[in-house]
């Protein structure tokens, strides 16, 4: 479903991402790991049309049309299905609940689907049914995190990047975020997560992506990944 | 007594009106794109042009209203297209320098093309008829101002508030990333911005060229210098809170010059550009947001 | 070398190295410079030379600018505010007594018994321009970037209210005209001179370290002891002093006053020289004010021909727009060609 070759980018003078080749296949949940400024938020913004790579190629295959992530432009992107909900959530705090979710259809254009989405997303967070007509900037961080997900939800995703869902949250916050993750998988929307907590995400994961300084330098089924003495000592914390 | 003050009013409600058309336009296209656009005046003087030409034409008013906004509209997303999508990114100081440099040039490519020499031109003459309001009396003019602009604003508030593109241009003066990662074209929002707020002076244009009977190619510089004190009022970037600043600022400057003494009338715009600096120390997020961002 | 005890060990490093040889270096080229100037005395008619003058006068007031804007990156347009204030309180000190009376009638008597020589005016210009200065920044040098920008603006109208309705003090909007001649060109070489001296000490300081040091990042700057507030007002005020000295030189000049004499449109030329040159660049700034005072003056007969007036603002507008899309940190960045700075010797990172 996607498929990254060769990717190089820059950001000023600095090469961020360098020679980053990876697939993901359609109904996996995919999981990106790595240190603090290894390149993965900016592998997730170049693929959503926000940077623009010097070289390689990104291709988006939803259904039986193709998108060239290199070169389309954002909003053509969103439209395609790939849906990036970014690092810090990055809801709109000066608006209303209602109003964040809306933006998330804004490039919807069947009514009908918006309404029904909308509805199952305010059953699957209760919360956003509750508060739907207050501002979003007074929510908390979970809430804020459920806003942003059901927000990316209403903009029908075929592929969901998830950048750090867990940052900053509690932890029984973040088991209902990774329940929410895994029952997206169940209806059928593929997945690729970054995530600090490596512990959860390989749980998780299909296929796992190991990222140092800008390069992939392991990759792998979530659970070989999660065997891998490397992958133990430097992200899972655990002795070998 | 009464009456006097109730006239001074009318004439700072007028007054008010035109630097909230003014400042609403500043602080949408700031709130867009966090760019003072010092040639937000020069669009004041492009609609008065616009309405001269287009009366010598012998267009009804009505109409000439329609076209001054759609003239206003285009050279606002000309100088938006051709000058400042291309520098969008670079700091602010860079583009409040270019935003200077394009008032510069139009000004001074109005100067070439018209020469310095002030037009005259004048509403109907049944405009200037004085209205009878409850024992006082009002210009016609005036009345027409203030009536006309706050259909206007609400319009704009209809725009802002109830439609898509309205919900876009707020998402994306909020948080430009997120606002991209929802779909919205921002580029064509932010021209949508600019094309608004740039109506909104022209026609303000049209209404100053028929209030004080004139109008010249560097008339806008004043009236663009105002309606950025008006928004500084407000709080930058608060569409609310420029209307409000607009209408406080023409308040004050007629009260400021018609319950003086005559010999203080010259330091109008002394008073001005005070109230400003001292609004910017004390309250520089403006009179009435809550807020404490850094005005950097 | 030896540092002497105040300088720090990173200040003796980016000492020059053969003070004495950029010295005599620097003088030579001072002299030079007023040979080309005797020259022109010779050669050129009177407008000419005059042109020349202003010339001179505007690199120095955009080297100023460099100093008060350049290196502390504050963004103010107030430069015209106070060459206003300076040409006036020199105008006021030099006009002569006798037609003090009729010109200006309602003077204090101590005033108008005065008849000042140049000299003693300009200074006491540039010295009331810097306290108004230091009064002024104390309040606006809060503000940043744009803010500061719109309200030095709104300081311009401030002063241009009260100069035009200030009757008694500065015969109002009609200016003082006939002011004595004081000025020819060897008053704008040394001025130039004298400003282009003192901004390349202070860029080479450790002050000019200092208030750079604030441009960049005023939090780590304070955090390295620097008083961030006290710097800002010290670039303003030092900007302020030669902007006024700059103003009282080019009124006995042109030998007239108004409150629109120096406008809007001066603050935004010197600012593009500023840009042009680079942020923070002496070199830039003198040959960028150079540059635009010979583009915009041969550009004038053209106007006068064609009746095309305005042509060269909007010439001057264009390459400014046309600049900041190719080199948005102007010719020199804010650096000295190393040539320059071979010459004169100025070390260190800047």
């Amino acid at each position: 479903m996607l498929e990254v070759r060769e990717l190089n980018v820059f950001r000023g003078a600095t090469h961020v991402i360098k020679n980053v080749s990876f697939n993901v296949e359609e109904g996996q949940i995919a999981a990106l790991i790595g240190a603090n400024g290894a390149g993965k938020s900016t592998t997730l913004l170049t693929l959503s049309g926000l940077l623009r790579p010097r070289s390689g190629t990104a291709v988006f295959r939803p259904d039986a049309q193709e998108v060239d992530l290199t070169s389309a432009p954002s909003e053509k992107i969103v439209r395609a299905g790939l849906i990036h909900c970014p690092e810090g959530r990055q809801i709109f705090h000066s608006m209303t609940v209602r109003e964040n979710l809306e933006m998330g259809a804004y490039a919807q254009l069947d009514q009908k689907l918006v309404s029904k989405t909308t509805a199952e997303v305010l059953e699957l967070f209760p919360i956003l049914a509750e508060r739907s007509g207050g501002m979003a900037g007074s929510l908390s961080g979970g809430e804020q995190m459920m806003l942003a997900l059901g927000r990316a939800l209403l903009a029908q995703p075929k592929l969901l990047l998830l950048d750090e869902p867990s940052l900053g949250l509690a932890p029984l916050v973040i088991e209902r975020i990774f329940d929410v993750i895994a029952e997206l998988r169940r209806r059928g929307v593929t997945i690729l997560l970054i995530e600090q907590n490596a512990a959860m995400a390989l749980d998780l994961a299909d296929t796992a992506f190991v990222m140092e300084t800008g390069s992939i330098v392991l990759s792998g089924s979530g659970a070989d990944l999660a065997l891998n003495d490397k992958v133990r000592q430097s992200y899972l914390g655990g002795a070998a | 007594m009464t009456q006097y003050v109730f006239q001074q009013v009318i004439n700072g409600l007028a007054l008010g009106s035109l630097y909230a058309l003014l400042a609403i336009g500043f602080s949408m296209i700031y709130g867009i794109v966090r760019l003072i656009n010092f040639a937000h005046g020069d669009l004041v003087m492009i609609g008065g042009f616009a309405t001269l030409a287009l009366v010598s034409a012998g267009v009804p008013w009505p109409v000439i209203l329609v076209f001054v906004l759609c003239v206003g509209a285009m050279a606002g997303i000309a100088i938006e297209t051709v000058v400042f999508r291309p520098m969008r990114g670079a700091d602010q100081v860079t583009g409040f320098i270019a935003t200077l440099a394009v008032s510069i040039a139009i000004q001074n490519s109005t100067l070439m093309a018209l020469s310095g020499q002030p037009r005259n031109f004048s509403f109907p003459a049944f405009m200037r008829q004085r209205i009878d309001i409850a024992g006082s009396s009002a210009s016609l003019t005036d009345l027409t101002i203030i009536g006309l602009t706050l259909l206007l604003i609400g319009g704009l508030f209809l725009i802002v508030y109830r439609t898509k593109m309205g919900q876009a241009m707020r998402a994306t003066a909020e948080n430009l990333t997120a606002a991209r990662l929802m779909g919205v074209a921002v580029n064509r929002t932010i021209m949508t911005a600019f094309a608004i707020g740039s109506a909104l002076a022209a026609v303000a244009g049209l209404f100053w060229g028929g209030k004080f009977g004139q109008i010249d190619p560097l008339m806008g510089f004043e009236p663009g210098l105002k309606a950025f004190v008006a928004c500084v009022i407000g709080g930058v970037g608060s569409i609310g809170g420029a209307m409000l600043g607009g209408y406080i600022l023409g308040l004050a400057e007629i009260l400021f010059v018609g319950l003086l003494p005559q010999e203080y009338s010259g330091y109008r715009d002394t008073f001005v550009f005070l109230l400003l600096i001292v609004i910017l120390l004390v309250r520089p997020s403006g009179l009435f947001i809550r807020q404490t961002e850094e005005r950097a | 070398m030896i540092p002497d005890a105040s300088s720090t060990s990173v200040e003796a490093w980016s000492r020059p190295r053969a003070p004495q040889w950029s010295f005599i270096a620097s003088l030579v080229i001072v002299c030079l410079g007023a040979v080309v100037v005797f020259t022109m005395t010779q050669w050129l008619d009177r407008y000419a030379v005059t042109l020349c003058a202003l010339l001179l006068i505007n690199a120095a007031l955009a080297v100023s600018l460099t100093v008060s804007n350049g290196l502390s990156g504050l963004f103010s347009l107030g430069h015209p505010a106070f060459m206003t204030i300076g040409a006036y309180v020199a105008a006021i000190l030099t006009f002569p007594a006798t037609r003090k009376g009729t010109m200006l009638p309602d003077l204090p008597e101590w005033l108008a018994a005065i008849e000042a020589p140049m000299l003693p005016a300009v200074l006491l210009g540039g010295g009331v321009a810097g306290l108004v200065s230091l009064v002024v920044g104390y309040a606006v040098l809060r503000l940043k970037g744009h803010y500061l920008a719109v309200a030095t603006l709104g300081l311009i109208i401030v002063v241009q209210g009260l100069v035009r309705n200030w009757d008694g003090l500065t015969r109002g909007g009609s200016g003082l005209s006939g002011l004595p001649r004081h000025v020819d060109i060897w008053w704008a070489y040394g001025y130039l001179v004298i400003v282009v001296a003192l901004a390349w000490r202070i860029k080479y300081s450790s002050l000019g370290r200092a208030i750079m040091a604030v441009r960049e990042n005023e939090l780590a700057a304070e955090c390295s002891g620097i008083n961030s507030a006290r710097l800002k007002i010290l670039a303003f005020s030092v900007g302020a002093v030669l902007a006024g000295v700059g103003g009282a030189l080019t009124a006995h000049l042109i030998s007239v006053i108004t409150p629109g004499t120096f406008s809007i449109v001066l603050a935004f030329n010197l600012v593009v020289m500023v840009v042009i040159g680079g942020a923070g660049s002496i070199t830039g700034a003198v040959l960028a004010a150079a540059g635009i005072t010979l583009l915009s003056e041969s550009l004038r007969p053209v106007e006068e021909a064609a009746n095309l007036y305005g042509l060269s603002q909007v010439v001057v507008a264009v390459c400014l727009i046309a600049v900041l899309y190719m080199r948005p940190s102007g010719l020199f960045g804010s650096g000295e060609p190393s040539i320059v700075k071979r010459i004169f010797g100025g070390r260190g990172q800047a």
